[in-house]
């Protein structure tokens, strides 16, 4: 091959030689002006997943005896961040913290939450005893159970239970007088909740109320006279997420999955045999207890362990970590095993999905 | 306080690249990673019943088993970690599709030099001579590098440099620039200028020796991805670190490096913890470092102007799609595919600043390399595009999730209209990454995915010639691994570079 001239034998070694002085130059006669310190994608991306904000209680509704609507706004000059129609919250109180769906819309700009004496954990009796302009933290907006258009089309169906109707109310009034959208809510609970099913009314036409005593006549509700939904969400307790689910298994019901919000992700039936478990962190070393009915991630919470967790319901993987020694049940929640292929070949667990059944070390 | 011989700042390729090398050589090693998952930019997440990867998804210059020199495969092979991952081939170099009317160009392109040059033959008859005198020039290229990077004497790397001259005479000049002293039909020009995307430059700027390193490297050694995601290499990288006592520690992010009298001292995290190190070595921009860890008064002025002579490179968008239909049924045939609205790759590259305008995407099917990347029926496909401007930090956050969506809705517009192939019925699952996400996770400014823009002046030759010059004018002790470096960002070029920087560090340390 003959050798290649570019512009002229000389004119190209010339150039060659000049291309670190030119370098040189460029960077001599650049700016010295300090770097900047900000960037707006990263102040925005700061500003829409925060980790924690400051609220204070705007306003408590009673719905019924035992249930109260409790909105928050910021509590300093900041916005709240925005949500998507189905998300929630993590509230911590103590070495406690619990998830509420948001049941408000985007445009509100405000988090209001259902709070229910049914609940009896720390947090929801902390939050029905509280008054208004009562000041505390919580999460970003948080959860992959919402609504999106591209995703989920114009065809909607969701179905909730008391636990549940939190996000389904939210997804609803995002959808409400949607001219192309139609959605259809079937809410299953008995008759002494008159509450919550008020607030499915006043929401435009495209959408559908109906309420059963429970799943039996689910299928055929969310069926006539429909075509086939883009999507089906359903939300509530584990066990009727999983009973409602059944009842599609073998239809072509819908595109795509079932979106499901589990309310009660930790509920396991097992002895409260006791492990003894090891935490490895950075340099340091905790030990504990922990027990067979709990998640690990309750355990490490109970200890005041530094984990990162969101969603547990194992579908986030913020709580992964590395099992050194022992043996955990994975309970799958929703029937969908979120953990990386990866990261299952290298002895990872999400530890809010796993029981201990044996003395337990992790490193995270 | 905690001492360690070297401190790594994040866990992403270059990180642990960078400090595997250093704890195989005995150093007492500590990778910082402010995410509570390691690997950056490389690694997977999962939606339903499907894992996506989470940017980076193919190795190229992966290697030859009859060729292995150069490929990171060779790097591997001295971690002892190439056979503990499972490979799978990517199995064509590219599709490239230019819809441009009058101008179209749908064609599939092989791995091999040879049957590279053939292919583009059969699809640009008149243009195999011209496409095997490039890859020629691309290999005197790399031969020459390699000859001057090596500790030989002077007069054999003067030798080397005049040998053949392809080198000598390319160096400072721009792909177009080459290619027209070439002769061969304009189709055939296109066709090679096919991975401009994957560099964020355009022909007309971007150097031909830069281009042409990466083009060898694909065509020539191949590529190939981990079966179980990025995110296999990456808990492999992390299994060997800590094999050889080095340590990771997750959600530990660093909000200073202590310099004094030069010489930089030790990192401090978000929670006050100090940890002192020898080296510091950054797998993260220079912009952050300097703007941000480390105090005004100690940044070197030669680092503040080089930072603002610099621009940013590509901020990443990524549409991930799990369809409910195998790529079979939906005809989607290659893993690659370069979609482009014309070959004019100056003015696409500008067009790529405003998403009304940006139609320039690479997209991926999963399942074409690896046909077990999901569950029978269904297959995954994600499409990626980059933003030269800062379009997405004027978006505000009431307005966020729907510009996302409707921006991602486009993507897919032009991907179904580009290959006739209708995805969007199929979709169970959908995620998207903005800038925003990428800001999130990783901290990069801007979100930008690709480092530093390779500009005339800063491109991938430049910065490897004056390294040595810059770092004795910078902060002692105080290094790069990523590809923010010299060798620019890339799956490969990541790996490589922190390998290199831990080189740097053991020679330093020797010294």
């Amino acid at each position: 091959m003959g050798r290649l001239i570019i512009r002229s034998f000389s004119e190209d070694i010339k150039n060659f030689r000049n291309m670190i002085p030119y370098r040189k130059k460029k960077i001599e006669e650049a700016s010295a002006t300090a770097l900047p310190r900000n960037y707006g994608v990263n102040e925005l991306s700061a500003k829409l997943h925060p980790d924690k904000q400051r609220v204070r209680i705007s306003s408590v509704e009673a719905l019924d005896g035992r249930t109260k609507i409790i909105t928050f706004s910021s509590a300093d000059k900041t916005s709240l961040a925005p949500f998507r129609a189905g998300q929630g919250i993590n509230i911590k109180v103590g070495t406690e913290t619990e998830f509420f769906p948001v049941v408000s819309v985007p445009d509100d700009k405000d988090y209001s939450i259902i709070v229910s004496a049914a609940c009896e954990d720390a947090v929801s009796e902390l939050l029905l005893n509280a008054d208004e302009k009562t000041e505390l933290e919580i999460s970003g907006p948080t959860g992959l159970f919402y609504y999106s258009q591209l995703r989920d089309g114009n065809s909607v169906v969701l179905i909730c239970d008391f636990s549940g109707v939190a996000s389904a109310i939210s997804i609803c009034r995002y959808l409400s007088g949607r001219a192309d959208t139609s959605v259809r809510v079937i809410f299953v609970g008995e008759e002494e909740n008159p509450g919550v099913c008020g607030l499915f009314e006043n929401l435009s036409e495209n959408i559908c109320f109906f309420r059963e005593k429970d799943t039996d006549g689910i299928y055929e509700r969310a069926s006539e006279n429909m075509n086939t939904p883009s999507a089906l969400f359903v939300s509530g307790k584990d066990a009727f997420c999983g009973k409602t689910a059944a009842l599609f298994d073998d239809s072509d019901f819908i595109r795509g999955r079932i979106r499901m919000y589990i309310s009660d992700p930790e509920t396991k039936n097992a002895s409260a045999e006791k492990y003894s478990c090891q935490v490895l962190y950075r340099n340091e070393s905790f030990s504990f207890e922990c027990f067979a009915n709990e998640t690990l991630l309750a355990a490490f919470e109970r200890n005041n362990i530094p984990t990162q967790a969101k969603c547990k319901v194992g579908e986030c993987g913020y709580c992964r970590c590395k099992l050194v020694e022992g043996d955990v049940e994975s309970v799958l929640c929703n029937g969908i095993d979120s953990m990386r292929s990866a990261d299952k070949k290298y002895g990872f667990i999400h530890p809010c999905r796993s029981f201990p059944k044996t003395d337990i070390k992790v490193k995270l | 306080m905690v001492k360690y011989d070297t401190v790594v700042i994040g866990a992403g390729n270059g990180g642990l690249a960078c400090a595997n090398v250093l704890a195989k050589n005995g150093q007492k090693v500590l990778v910082l990673e402010q995410s509570h998952r390691p690997g950056g930019f490389a690694g997977s997440f999962r939606r339903g019943r499907f894992e996506f990867e989470v940017s980076l998804h193919e190795l190229c210059g992966f290697g030859r088993y009859d060729k292995p020199f150069g490929s990171v495969r060779s790097f591997f092979d001295y971690l002892g970690i190439s056979d503990k991952i499972a490979w799978a081939d990517v199995p064509e170099a590219f599709r490239m599709i230019n819809f441009n009317p009058g101008k179209e160009l749908d064609v599939t392109m092989p791995f091999g030099i040879d049957e590279f040059c053939r292919k583009a033959e059969e699809y640009a008859p008149g243009s195999e001579k011209g496409m095997r005198k490039l890859f020629a020039l691309g290999e005197e290229c790399r031969l020459t590098v390699e000859k001057i990077g090596k500790p030989v004497p002077m007069v054999a790397k003067l030798y080397a440099l005049m040998k053949k001259g392809g080198f000598i005479h390319t160096a400072a000049y721009s792909v177009d620039e080459v290619l027209s002293k070439i002769d061969m039909p304009e189709k055939a020009k296109d066709i090679f200028k096919a991975y401009w995307i994957y560099l964020d430059i355009d022909t007309e700027t971007v150097s031909f020796f830069h281009y042409m390193s990466m083009l060898n490297s694909y065509i020539e050694l191949k590529s190939a991805i981990p079966v179980c995601r990025s995110q296999e290499l990456i808990n492999c990288l992390v299994e060997c670190l800590e094999s050889n006592s080095g340590e990771l520690w997750l959600n530990s992010k660093v909000i200073g490096i202590d310099v004094a009298d030069g010489i930089c001292k030790k990192v401090i995290l978000e929670d006050g913890t100090e940890i002192e190190a020898d080296n510091i070595v950054c797998n993260c921009s220079p912009h952050l470092v300097y703007g941000n860890l480390i105090d005004k008064k100690s940044v070197p002025e030669l680092e503040v102007k080089k930072a603002n002579a610099r621009k940013f490179n590509g901020r990443g968008f990524v549409v991930f799609l799990g369809l409910n239909k195998s790529a079979k049924e939906l005809g989607l045939d290659s893993y690659s595919y370069f979609i482009y609205p014309d070959m004019d790759t100056k003015k696409q590259h500008s067009l790529m600043s405003r998403p009304e305008t940006n139609d320039v995407q690479a997209a991926i099917c999963l399942n074409a390399a690896n046909p077990e990347a999901s569950p029978e029926g269904t297959c995954i496909l994600s499409m990626t595009t980059l933003f030269n401007s800062d379009y997405w930090s004027e978006v505000t956050a009431e307005e966020y999730f729907s510009k996302k969506e409707e921006f991602a809705s486009h993507m897919i517009d032009v991907f179904e209209k580009a290959t006739n192939i209708r995805v969007r019925d199929y979709i169970e699952e959908l995620e998207i990454a903005s800038p925003e996400t990428f800001a999130r996770f990783t901290g990069t400014p801007q979100g930008t995915i690709y480092g530093y823009h390779s500009q005339d002046w800063d491109g991938a030759l430049q910065r490897a010639m004056s390294l040595a010059e810059e770092t004795e004018k910078g902060i002692k002790n105080l290094y790069f691994a990523s590809g923010w470096g010299e060798k620019l960002l890339g799956y490969s070029s990541a790996l490589t570079a922190g390998r290199d920087c831990a080189f740097r560090v053991l020679r330093k340390e020797k010294k």
